[in-house]
């Protein structure tokens, strides 16, 4: 069995994959900033001592988590806008459903990390006259933040990927520009390994990254 | 002649952990300057009581009064008393400072760092006014040499005194300890109580849960012996040690002091 590997077709169509790269960052980016601010919002909620409040977000959380993205994103393409007459662009309502759902898993993160913080700390920041959000931006959230890296940069790992999912809302990212160019040229395989290639080499410098805070903030707590 | 108004008042003081009743009608008084020390065996209530003394603890009924100012809670009109908003709370707190058993200090700042925080942050003052007093602080406590590192590389002492200096920083009127030393190995325990000792000369207002009798019958203007979430007994360190108008009392001194 043999197969005739022909790249060239691949970097004959580089533009190709530098559009959809660029669409993905695009992409990638609107879901992580709205992920990470609903998320943090979430994640305070959540571990609120007032029950008034951590219910609706563990409400949400536990919606998102117990849909299917896929589901999510057509629902939000679909059927909000005739719910709701807004109807948002492909990308902006692909940035908004990833954004949406990451926000849940992200949540769980803030949340695990704030809890993850020893008693004493708020007490402490309490006993020198400091008020609850001060406390939190200048003493709990710099420290957890540091034990939220890792589960993050997994977490933006997994959203990267998933910005893929945008191809069923004809997104014109990574993946959808790869299947064009795979009805041109009909060379899925080549197409199909440069674009898994494309991704690795995408997340791995977070992943990296991420390794090396961790390594420098190690010996700090 | 008007009586001087106390530093703190505790007025029919009560608290429940769920159905456990854990402060039981408590009330004494604390002159300012008075150095009054808390003992009893442990689960008596002398940490909540301290507690709830800076409203870091809510309590369920009585009053907690600091000069002039009801801790955690305000009269409505018609004399009920509703929970009090938390810019208020956090003012009452910073007149007094607390030192806790785990010292608490905030390990992603340095020495230096902890010490401004809450002068900084807090009191709006500015950095050079904050790090003139934090330096004297720290020169007071012993750790000039040590304000630039974090406090996860000190010694359980070292950080006990960082935290002094990190109450002290505020200015309060008065200082709360919480078992300061009951997480020393033994040979630091000693660095500290010189340090507490010297708070108490200069007159600070001191309350301070503990277990080292010694120090107590030292330093103590009155000891309050508590015993199941009340006061079992209150007075001089030379009552308490020496003529214990309780049996119970009695007992337990001579529990821990052998």
């Amino acid at each position: 069995m043999s197969y005739n590997w022909y790249f060239q077709v691949v970097w004959d169509y580089r533009q190709v994959f530098i559009r959809g790269a660029a669409v993905t960052g695009e992409l990638t980016i609107g879901a992580l900033a709205i992920g990470l601010v609903l998320g943090l919002i979430l994640g305070l909620l959540r571990s609120s001592r007032m029950r008034a409040l951590r219910w609706p977000a563990a409400l949400y959380i536990e919606l998102f988590r117990s849909t299917p993205i896929l589901v999510q994103l057509v629902w939000i393409y679909y059927a909000l806008p005739i719910l709701s007459g807004v109807q948002m662009g492909n990308l902006t309502s692909a940035a908004v459903g990833i954004g949406l759902y990451a926000a849940a898993y992200i949540a769980e993160i803030f949340r695990a990390g704030i809890q993850s913080i020893d008693r004493g700390q708020m007490d402490a920041a309490k006993s020198i006259g400091m008020r609850y959000g001060q406390a939190m931006r200048r003493i709990i959230l710099p420290q957890a933040v540091r034990r939220m890296i890792p589960p993050l940069i997994n977490e933006f790992a997994t959203l990267v990927k998933l910005t893929t999912l945008g191809s069923v809302i004809a997104v014109n990212e990574l993946l959808h520009e790869a299947e064009n160019l795979i009805n041109n040229t009909y060379r899925p395989l080549e197409v199909y390994t440069v674009l898994a290639l494309t991704f690795a080499v995408l997340i791995f410098p977070f992943i990296y990254m991420s390794q090396r805070l961790e390594r420098r903030w190690g010996g700090r707590s | 002649m008007r009586r001087a108004l106390p530093m703190i008042r505790v007025c029919n003081l009560h608290k429940h952990f769920g159905g456990l009743h854990v402060l039981r009608n408590v009330s004494f008084e604390v002159a300012r300057g008075e150095v009054l020390v808390i003992i009893g065996p442990s689960g008596s209530g002398k940490s909540t009581l301290l507690r709830c003394m800076n409203f870091l603890e809510e309590y369920d009924s009585g009053e907690i009064w600091f000069g002039d100012k009801l801790v955690g809670y305000r009269r409505a009109n018609g004399g009920r008393m509703i929970r009090d908003g938390e810019a208020s709370v956090s003012r009452v707190r910073t007149r007094m400072g607390m030192v806790f058993q785990n010292f608490n200090l905030f390990p992603h700042k340095t020495v230096l760092e902890n010490v401004i925080e809450g002068p900084i942050i807090v009191k709006r003052e500015t950095r050079e006014a904050a790090v003139a007093r934090a330096e004297a602080l720290l020169a007071k406590v012993g750790l000039s040499d040590k304000r630039d590192v974090y406090p996860g590389v000190l010694s359980g002492g070292q950080q006990q005194r960082a935290a002094i200096a990190r109450a002290l920083a505020m200015q309060p009127e008065a200082m709360l300890f919480d078992e300061p030393t009951s997480a020393l190995d033994p040979e630091l325990v000693g660095e500290v109580l010189a340090v507490m000792r010297s708070l108490a000369a200069d007159g600070m207002t001191m309350v301070i849960v503990t277990h080292e009798m010694a120090f107590a019958r030292d330093v103590a203007d009155r000891i309050l012996v508590m015993d199941g979430g009340a006061i079992m007994e209150l007075g001089t360190p030379d009552q308490i040690f020496n003529s214990p108008a309780r049996e119970r009392t009695a007992e337990f001194l001579r529990r821990v002091q052998h």
